[in-house]
């Protein structure tokens, strides 16, 4: 099946936070989104043997003028990183589809905690023709172990924001 | 400032310190403390808008404050206060006992003690890595290897080979690939080898790919598995991949992952640590925030509960000080403040009570005076138009009281005022007053009773009738003194003495009026008998006219006593004034001294004409009599009327009449003439007064003028 990837017209810089991409196919909607976030911001914690998760909140809402815009799809996606300090290693941990490997060298670990490539965010046939649509990413850094509690939720601070408008071609 | 007003500011300065505070503990963006912190700033911002309000309350109270409201806010003010200063205190202790914690928890030798557990533990692992890399290097190129991963060996014989290699190495597994990461073959300690080997990963592809030796530690469920990938290298290129495994002891894992776990958390720790510190102050000041949040309200509530009946009472005392007596307030509670509203309560009922007492007794005493402001109007009413005079005098001789019949009768002046010493003011018309004051004053018994004449000015003498009594403190009232009462008897002495005329007359008449008769006819028929028989004719009839003039003289006399005595009713109709002066005309027409005038203009009056007439006749004998030695027009008769009065006056030019004859000349037998009975002006009088005019002497010379005046409609004396 050919595929055909439509590039969206421009690239979003929000705050100089970071870049996010939206490109879609006949059937999806994808996303690569990369924050502008230093290594150091993640090694000066994994080198002392502190766990750093980011945590990707995907959103897409349709834009309306004279209310709140309503939202189509939201996905969650988490990327943590363990570091075993015994064996100078880092454990990289894709909390959504369980997916962990090991690896050694701390580009691989920057690469995966600051960037998320060609992501699945929705089903092209949810969105209208000529409308307009907004996908927005929010990254919230956290670091040490993942607080499950409810309460959690309540009161995060996002360390990174992406917004782009798109409509479909 | 005083003190009040300081205490008023406290709140609002409060405020103003909490807001500082609240400024200084706002939150950055990436605050440690996140969501406690903004707890906490909302709570002092609630706090200090609390205080802000309390603050403008105050000030706003500040010059008519709410009953109890100074009291309460000092309460709370003061509950506060004490809560807050220990707590602010607290507070700060805790904090610095917290920031030294942090530094001796991280002290720099536990930072190096857990390097170096940690270094120990990677020295570990680092010697199984490398001890697996230094025994793999022996076999990298090893024939045998080689030879299996070419197909020369069998199964049987690579195998074999391994187990030796395992047991010479100590490896606990030893598996052979060939470059299509095929098993070749693999030996294990204790068990059989399995036919099917868990696929390469990726380390183990790089090593192959790269041609170089790497290990890596494999967690599995029975412990830690340290894993070493050795690439066969042929001639040319790699050929195959040998992967050892070796159990690290669970004893030393569990103690390096001991390590590596305690080294996490020191460093987690220490990454947090100012987190940890901030978030331990914001749960202090959130504490501490809710705590007199809460103290407050308490406070409130308890200073409210505490001041209300207070300011219940201040209310209270407020209305009852405006006149409210109608005061109950609440006696619920049984502690001090309730013996307190009960008390006051109880006063204020007393005070009703009293006050209703005193309002009575006040309306009963208005009603009194009332009464006796009546009585007194009435007193004075009555005194004011009594024709009896009435004088008060006081125990020191002071005129109290004086009516307006004392000033006629005793003709006073205008100007004379009572409240001075009688005896002092004893002089002219009140000489004989203060005499007869000074008698009953010194006299023993109570009551005394005189009858004196007072000379007036003008000449005019009153005849009084004064009656005195002396008045003495009783228990109703405390005034003593002399009361006079003074009457004007003029009239009725007069009258009493024209009623003693009359009886004398009536007597006269009588006795004597009978005997002249024959007295007069024997005179006369003495003087027609024996006239021609006397020796001396002219001496008979001198006698004899002798006595005849004088028994008619007597019988005049005795006629005019019995006109007075039994003076006829007056028969009035209407008549002409001016007719009567013509009749005078007529009368005395043989007197040429007479000059009548007679405006002739037809005026009537309602009155006895006879009686009238004989008023006038008397008048005119009287001018005539006065003027027989002048000449000229010497008698005027004319007479004035108006639309009430008539008046007919007599003047005469003659010698006049003496001032002390004057206040005499009406009296009944009182005559300047020898031959005059007296009794003239006393019946012209009489017939004036019975007429309801009066006759009037307007003055006693030069000229002589008497006018006679009646009303033009006059009614009898006796019927009006």
């Amino acid at each position: 099946m050919a595929v055909i990837f439509l590039t969206a017209q421009s690239v979003a810089f929000a705050e100089d936070s970071g870049e996010l991409q939206i490109r879609m196919d006949q059937q999806v909607v994808y996303c690569d989104a990369t924050i502008n976030k230093g290594e150091e911001t993640f090694l000066h914690l994994l080198k002392d043997g502190i766990p750093v998760t980011t945590i990707w909140k995907i959103k897409v809402s349709k834009l309306r003028e004279y209310w709140l815009n309503k939202d189509i799809a939201e996905i969650v996606v988490i990327h943590r990183v363990v570091p075993d300090l015994l064996s100078r290693s880092w454990m990289l941990i894709d909390e959504a589809s369980g997916i962990s490997r090991r690896v050694y060298s701390t580009g691989e670990l920057y690469r995966f905690l600051s960037r998320m490539e060609n992501l699945s965010v929705l089903d092209r046939s949810l969105l209208l023709d000529q409308t307009a649509y907004q996908m927005s990413v929010s990254v919230v850094i956290e670091h040490g172990e993942i607080n499950d509690a409810w309460w959690s939720d309540l009161w995060t601070s996002v360390d990174a924001e992406l917004v782009k408008e798109f409509r479909l071609p | 400032m005083n003190r009040g007003g300081f205490m008023r500011l406290i709140p609002l300065m409060m405020a103003a310190v909490l807001m500082v505070i609240t400024v200084m503990l706002w939150p950055a963006k990436d605050a440690d403390a996140g969501l406690l912190a903004w707890i906490n700033v909302i709570l002092m911002l609630v706090t200090s808008l609390m205080l802000l309000q309390y603050g403008v309350r105050l000030l706003r109270e500040s010059k008519e404050p709410a009953a109890g409201s100074r009291l309460r806010a000092k309460l709370v003010i003061g509950l506060v206060g004490m809560l807050l200063v220990p707590a602010v205190v607290i507070q700060l202790a805790a904090t610095q006992m917290v920031e030294r914690g942090m530094d001796v928890w991280f002290d720099v030798r536990v930072d190096t003690l857990l390097d170096r557990a940690l270094n120990l533990a990677q020295g570990f692992y680092e010697r199984v890595e490398t001890d697996m890399k230094r025994g793999m290097l022996n076999y990298i190129s090893d024939a045998t290897l080689l030879a299996a991963v070419g197909s020369g060996l069998n199964y049987r014989s690579v195998n074999s080979h391994l187990a030796e290699i395992r047991a010479l190495e100590g490896w606990q597994k030893v598996e052979l690939f060939d470059i299509n990461e095929r098993l070749v073959g693999g030996v294990q300690e204790g068990e059989l080898s399995a036919l099917q080997a868990a696929p390469l990963s990726d380390t183990a592809r790089l090593s192959m790919r790269l041609g170089r030796i790497s290990t890596e530690l494999v967690a599995r469920k029975d412990g830690e598995v340290a894993v070493a990938y050795g690439p066969l290298i042929g001639t040319t290129s790699v050929v195959g991949l040998l992967r050892v495994e070796m159990n690290l002891p669970a004893g030393v894992i569990q103690n390096a992952r001991a390590v590596e776990s305690d080294y996490r958390s020191y460093r987690e720790l220490e990454h947090n640590r100012q987190s940890i510190v901030a978030t331990f102050t914001h749960v202090m000041l959130f504490v501490t925030l809710v705590v007199v949040l809460i103290a407050g309200l308490a406070g409130l509530m308890f200073a409210r509960r505490l001041t209300a009946p207070i300011g219940d009472l201040a209310q209270a005392l407020r209305r009852v000080t405006d006149g409210d007596l109608n005061v109950v307030i609440s006696e619920s509670s049984q502690d001090e403040m309730g013996s307190l509203a009960r008390s006051f309560n109880e006063m204020a009922n007393r005070l009703k009570l009293n006050v209703e007492a005193i309002e009575k007794a006040q309306k009963d005493l208005t009603k009194a005076l009332e009464n006796s402001r009546q009585r007194q109007y009435v007193l004075e009413s009555l005194l004011a138009n009594l024709h009896t005079g009435v004088i008060l005098v006081d125990a020191e001789g002071r005129v109290r009281l004086l009516n307006q019949a004392v000033r006629d009768i005793l003709h006073l002046p205008a100007n004379w005022m009572p409240s001075v010493d009688i005896l002092q003011a004893s002089q002219g018309s009140l000489h004989d007053v203060g005499d007869f004051y000074g008698e009953l004053k010194h006299q023993q018994e109570d009551h005394l009773q005189r009858e004196f004449d007072v000379a007036l000015p003008h000449g005019k003498n009153v005849h009084l009738l004064a009656r005195g009594a002396r008045l003495s403190a009783t228990a109703s009232t405390s005034f003593s003194g002399y009361l006079l009462v003074i009457d004007d008897i003029s009239d009725l002495a007069e009258a009493q003495r024209n009623k003693a005329w009359a009886e004398v007359a009536r007597r006269l008449a009588h006795e004597i009026k009978n005997p002249l008769t024959p007295i007069k006819l024997s005179a006369e028929r003495l003087q027609r008998r024996f006239r021609a028989q006397v020796d001396d004719e002219a001496v008979f009839d001198v006698c004899t006219q002798a006595i005849i003039g004088q028994v008619e003289r007597l019988q005049r006399l005795i006629a005019d006593f019995s006109t007075l005595a039994r003076m006829p009713q007056p028969k009035m109709r209407d008549i002409s004034v001016d007719g009567l002066l013509k009749e005078m005309e007529e009368l005395f027409n043989s007197y040429k001294r007479i000059d009548v005038n007679m405006p002739n203009a037809g005026w009537t009056c309602h009155c006895d004409p006879d009686q009238v007439r004989q008023v006038l006749i008397n008048l005119m004998d009287n001018a005539l009599s006065a003027t027989e030695k002048s000449s000229g027009r010497s008698v005027r008769m004319y007479s004035r009327v108006s639309e009430e009065y008539a008046e007919w006056h007599v003047e005469d030019d003659g010698e006049g009449i003496d001032e002390a004859a004057v206040s005499q000349l009406f009296e009944a037998y009182y005559s300047t003439k020898a031959s005059g009975s007296g009794l003239g002006l006393a019946i012209a009088k009489r017939i004036a007064e019975d007429h309801g005019g009066e006759l009037k002497l307007i003055s006693n010379a030069k000229p002589t003028h008497f006018c006679l005046r009646l009303p033009r409609q006059c009614q009898l004396k006796e019927e009006s």
